[in-house]
């Protein structure tokens, strides 16, 4: 959860991704982001990444295998306790969901955001339209169902139960959009009055976002 | 300094025989020695009262030579050094020919682990008489009185010190030396002393005399005597004039006579105090810019030496007491020699320091802004500092997070308000 805790991401690596994987019992391991991102930097592209955790650790061993070198990194990152409130997010049915090149969604919320600090996501028949009123004016994207049998990454495919229309803080779509890099498309699932959630698929596992609508007073 | 050393067997320093294999410490540490040679056999170690402090020390007495203190040659701490000791073959005797400790010629060589000498240096005998002969002055005129009298009216007096006065082949000596500070009357076949204050300052005053004709130590030369006239650099040209100016409209007699001399033509300088010239030449090893100020207080410099060796003597020899009286003799009228023009001089000199150092703070605008600057820089680093620490704890945050931060988040529910709380087992 972010700090004003609106915004919610969590990612999930299943078992197949690793090998070998290997885990006797549950166990969260607190690890600051920074510096994990720290460590993480200290590893090069082609690495082969080992986790490892004690049955009751203080710290985390991350190891890097350089397949062309025999050169071997290890580094242990000292764990902390999270004291945030784990919340349980149930599976939920949503009104709308719309899978569209993630590059196209980072576009639309980058552009938009020079405008304007929210914008609203209206799902319809017609299509998604991302709209936006700010100062120096208004404007808006729409984008329909498509399908491109050639690169079918560039399909947009819209699943429509009813019609929505939410507000958001662009700033945070914005962040949610550094993920695209890991994923060609993205599915934003939309319901009235419940967080809006961003899912960028991952080979054996997904990352989500999820952001709180604004409500009431939209300006 | 004498190189050749006595034979030592019949000091205390009796060297332990070590194996030489197995190198194992020697138990008494052995010390190195350079004594004076051709003493006689009577000569030996002796525990004398420091003549400065009263303490009991080592001194080297000799009855046909005097009494010999040591001086400690060390390398300072920081530079451990030690000395190696090796047999010589007899043939080839050496005048330089290096002690060695162990008295078996076939022994090995050794090593010391500190490499320092004890060098006998002569002292002179009436140093040792005078805490002896002075307390009876204090009271007033005392009564002149036979040696042996004065020595046995201190019951207290240390055994070897007796033994050394009492010594008959070093009597004749002794008395020559105590008859230089007291006065003496012949009564019979027999003589009577009286100690006499002024009579010491005069042969201090010859001592301090011939130290300075010599040449005093580079040490001492360096630290007293050309550090002490030294005249702030900027200011001299201008204390020249000063100088030949000031003591005339002062009419200071003294002084004023130093300096017309020291502004006459060098040749007048010298044939007027032949002694001054050369002594000046040989006794400055420092290298002294050859300006025409340096001849021309000659007389200063010498006046500073001298009074350089006293206050080395009275500083090493004498006690503390009689170090004060001999001050105030010096201080008053019947001083055998006069101080006054150095300390005007020295005086003049501190003057014009402090005038230097007024200027430099006056005139110096640069200097005094560099020190608030550098204030402001010690503020402004701690400004920086606690800054760097905010910063560092903001840090620990990722610049998206900080940007986050700042979004308008009114109207957004937080996220607990749509999930409920923790499954003990996160679901995803």
């Amino acid at each position: 959860m972010d700090n004003s805790h609106v915004a919610l991401v969590s990612m999930l690596l299943r078992a197949e991704g690793f090998s070998p994987y290997r885990c006797d019992r549950n166990i969260a391991l607190g690890i600051n982001l920074l510096s994990l991102t720290k460590v993480l930097r200290a590893a090069q592209n082609e690495d082969i990444l080992t986790l490892k955790a004690e049955d009751s650790p203080d710290s985390v061993n991350l190891m890097f295998e350089s397949p062309d070198t025999d050169r071997l990194t290890e580094y242990d990152i000292k764990l902390m306790d999270i004291d945030q409130e784990h919340l349980a997010i149930p599976e939920t049915e949503y009104s709308a969901s719309v899978e569209m090149p993630s590059a196209e969604f980072q576009r639309i919320c980058r552009d938009l955001n020079a405008m304007s600090e929210s914008v609203v996501i209206e799902a319809s028949k017609e299509g998604v339209k991302f709209s936006c009123q700010g100062d120096i004016g208004n404007g808006s994207v729409t984008i329909r169902q498509h399908t491109n049998v050639d690169k079918p990454e560039q399909n947009v495919v819209i699943n429509l139960s009813e019609p929505v229309a939410l507000t958001f803080s662009l700033k945070y779509l914005v962040n949610f959009c550094k993920a695209s890099n890991l994923s060609s498309s993205v599915v934003l699932h939309l319901s009235d009055e419940v967080p809006l959630l961003v899912e960028y698929g991952l080979g054996s596992g997904h990352l989500r976002f999820y952001l709180a609508p604004k409500i009431g007073d939209e300006d | 300094m004498r190189t050749r050393s006595a034979p030592v067997s019949k000091s205390k320093k009796s060297e332990d025989e070590t194996n030489a294999k197995t190198l194992v410490a020697a138990e008494k540490p052995s010390k190195t020695f350079i004594l004076p040679s051709s003493t006689s056999d009577n000569a030996r170690l002796v525990s004398l009262p420091n003549p400065q402090s009263g303490e009991l020390t080592r001194y080297f007495f000799c009855p046909d030579r005097g009494i010999y203190e040591f001086t400690v040659v060390a390398p300072p701490a920081h530079m451990a050094r030690s000395i190696l000791f090796t047999p010589r073959t007899r043939e080839t005797s050496n005048p330089l020919d290096e002690e060695k400790k162990d008295p078996e010629p076939s022994a090995q060589g050794s090593i010391t682990k500190k490499a320092e000498f004890l060098v006998a240096t002569p002292i002179d005998a009436l140093f040792f008489m005078v805490p002896l002969l002075a307390p009876s002055s204090k009271s007033g005129r005392s009564l002149f009185q036979p040696f042996d009298d004065i020595i046995d009216s201190q019951d207290d007096m240390p055994k070897h010190l007796r033994q050394v006065l009492y010594d008959d082949e070093f009597r004749d000596s002794l008395l020559a030396r105590a008859e230089a500070i007291c006065e003496v009357v012949q009564a019979g076949d027999e003589k009577m002393f009286r100690f006499n204050e002024t009579r010491l300052v005069q042969e201090l005053i010859t001592k301090a005399e011939r130290m300075a004709d010599r040449g005093l130590p580079v040490s001492l030369e360096e630290r007293f005597v050309r550090q002490a006239l030294a005249t702030p650099l900027m200011s001299v040209k201008r204390e020249d004039v000063a100088t030949s100016q000031e003591p005339s409209n002062e009419s200071q007699d003294s002084a004023s006579k130093s300096e017309v001399r020291d502004n006459s033509p060098s040749t007048v300088a010298t044939t007027a105090t032949p002694s001054i010239g050369t002594p000046a030449g040989e006794s400055t090893p420092v290298p002294q810019p050859p300006s025409e100020e340096s001849t021309a207080s000659d007389h200063i410099t010498r006046l500073l030496r001298i009074s350089t060796a006293l206050a080395f003597m009275k500083e090493s020899y004498l006690p503390a007491t009689m170090a004060s009286r001999l001050d105030e003799i010096l201080e008053s009228a019947e001083s055998p020699i006069d101080f006054k023009p150095l300390k005007d001089r020295l005086k003049e000199i501190t003057d014009l320091r402090a005038q230097a150092l007024a200027s430099r703070d006056m005139s110096n605008f640069t200097r005094k802004r560099a020190l608030d600057d550098e204030e402001e820089d010690i503020r402004g680093e701690k400004k920086r500092r606690k800054d760097e620490a905010e910063k560092k704890s903001k840090a620990a945050e990722s610049q998206a997070v900080k940007k986050l931060k700042k979004v308008n988040t009114s109207g957004m529910q937080k996220m607990s308000s749509f999930f409920a709380k923790a499954a003990p087992k996160k679901k995803t």
